[in-house]
């Protein structure tokens, strides 16, 4: 039968295990700095590659309707100079948020805990702690930097949520992954006195420091009351995971500020 | 199969395991394991201080990777191998350790070897997905994952023990 030893061993080790678990974070930052997922993006995101290479019509297709939007938005701004006749000047928005653009070379889709590898790391400009977005949403956020590459973790993952908003000036909520799906979330905490309505647009908050505000994340589904006070609402995002290559990494310059502040109030309290 | 082909054997069960993990699961809500039918079916004169310490090390390396979360794994692996005795005599009897020889397809059967595997398989899965769901998923959907979890590992750890102990009647010794 089981000895004492072979016991103490058993609680011994799965301690251990327990404690990497419950310090994932901290495990894997080493993890990310000693073995070099720099090796690990090339040789898993192969099969990425090859796949990308084949779908690189539709993304082209993709890019192109971007483009459009954009040169869309730029003849609306200047449309709105010409007829100010130079009342307006054209002030950039002051948000604190820097833009760099980015390729995933590696992402899982398959499990509970998603992340993906971008190709840009500190030597570019990148941060932890910075979101990623492309023109269809917030995709996820960088948890890990090395050199030339950067570990994040994706939206697809049980312990991320995105703080959002129904509409440009509706109740704001957390937006979580449903578990099962590549392009559906749900969005949790919504007040029970909220109006809305099933097609409504979804966008991100700006309430967290991690994302810039206004971003479009997907449009409103059914809606469920939870406990009797909130609503839980299905979500149809539009981004699709299955199909992300090319992203950009959104770094808030004023971030440390606010986490100062932050701090600075919870040691007060 | 003789004792000193178990090693390459087994490293390449990790590596089968590692790719598995990195890219066979085609939905997030199932999870294909071969690893709890590995620790199972090491040889039976292995004592369970090595059970436990290969059950550590191939979780482990399971885990860094295939990326996932660290220590899932080897948390979810280490109770199989701490039981893997017991439950080795509660299926295929006593005599076994008492004559030192090893599981093999030929000699105890197809339903007692599929029992094994449901046993351990049951108890990594419902370790992994407790820890893995954490509070964040329901109940019913903890459960379905569950399901489809086993049925289709059920089949790859079979037919990878099956090859293992299929050449020669002692198994692994």
């Amino acid at each position: 039968m089981v000895s004492v030893g072979n016991a103490l061993a058993f609680i011994l080790m799965e301690t251990a295990a327990l404690s990497m678990v419950m310090h994932g974070d901290e495990v894997r930052k080493s993890m990310f700095a000693s073995i070099g997922h720099g090796f690990m993006a090339v040789v898993l995101g192969a099969g990425d590659s090859v796949k990308d290479y084949f779908s690189l019509r539709s993304q082209n297709a993709a890019l192109a309707r971007e483009n459009s939007v954009l040169l869309s938005e730029i003849s609306a701004y200047r449309k709105m100079l010409s007829d100010s006749d130079g009342r307006i000047a054209p002030h950039p928005v002051e948000d604190n948020f820097s833009y760099t653009p980015a390729t995933v070379v590696r992402m899982s889709r398959n499990r509970q805990h998603n992340y993906f590898i971008i190709d840009k790391g500190f030597e570019d400009g990148i941060y932890a702690q910075s979101g990623i977005i492309t023109a269809k949403g917030a995709i996820g956020i960088v948890d890990a930097v090395d050199r030339h590459c950067s570990y994040c973790l994706s939206f697809q993952n049980s312990s991320i949520s995105i703080s959002a908003r129904i509409g440009r000036r509706g109740p704001v909520g957390k937006l979580v992954w449903d578990g099962k799906t590549n392009d559906r979330g749900t969005l949790k905490e919504i007040p029970l006195q909220t109006r809305f309505s099933r097609g409504d647009t979804v966008w991100t908050s700006g309430h967290s420091s991690i994302f810039p505000t206004d971003i479009p994340l997907g449009i409103t589904g059914e809606a469920r009351i939870m406990n009797g006070s909130t609503y839980d609402i299905d979500i149809n995002l539009f981004e699709n995971f299955s199909s992300v290559r090319y992203v950009t990494v959104a770094y808030n310059a004023g971030r440390e500020e606010i986490m100062g502040l932050e701090n600075l109030v919870e040691g007060l309290e | 199969m003789k004792r000193n082909h178990f090693w390459p054997l087994f490293a390449l069960m990790v590596v089968i395991q590692v790719i598995v993990c990195n890219f066979a699961p085609p939905v997030p809500y199932m999870t294909v394991s071969i690893l709890p039918a590995l620790i199972l079916f090491l040889p039976i004169g292995f004592h369970t201080f090595q059970d436990l310490l290969l059950a550590f090390v191939a979780g482990i390396l399971v885990d860094l990777l295939s990326d996932g979360i660290p220590g899932l794994n080897v948390a979810a692996l280490l109770p199989v191998a701490f039981l893997r005795r017991s439950i080795t005599i509660l299926v295929f009897g006593k005599e076994l350790y008492a004559r030192d020889e090893s599981v093999s397809l030929e000699k105890h059967g197809t339903l007692k070897l599929s029992v094994a595997i449901l046993i351990v398989q049951f108890i990594f899965f419902i370790i992994y997905i407790f820890i893995d769901a954490a509070g964040t998923r329901t109940l019913w959907f903890c459960l379905l994952w569950l399901v489809l979890s086993m049925a289709t590992s059920y089949p790859v750890a079979f037919l990878a023990v099956s090859c293992l102990t299929k050449k020669n009647k002692s198994g692994w010794n």
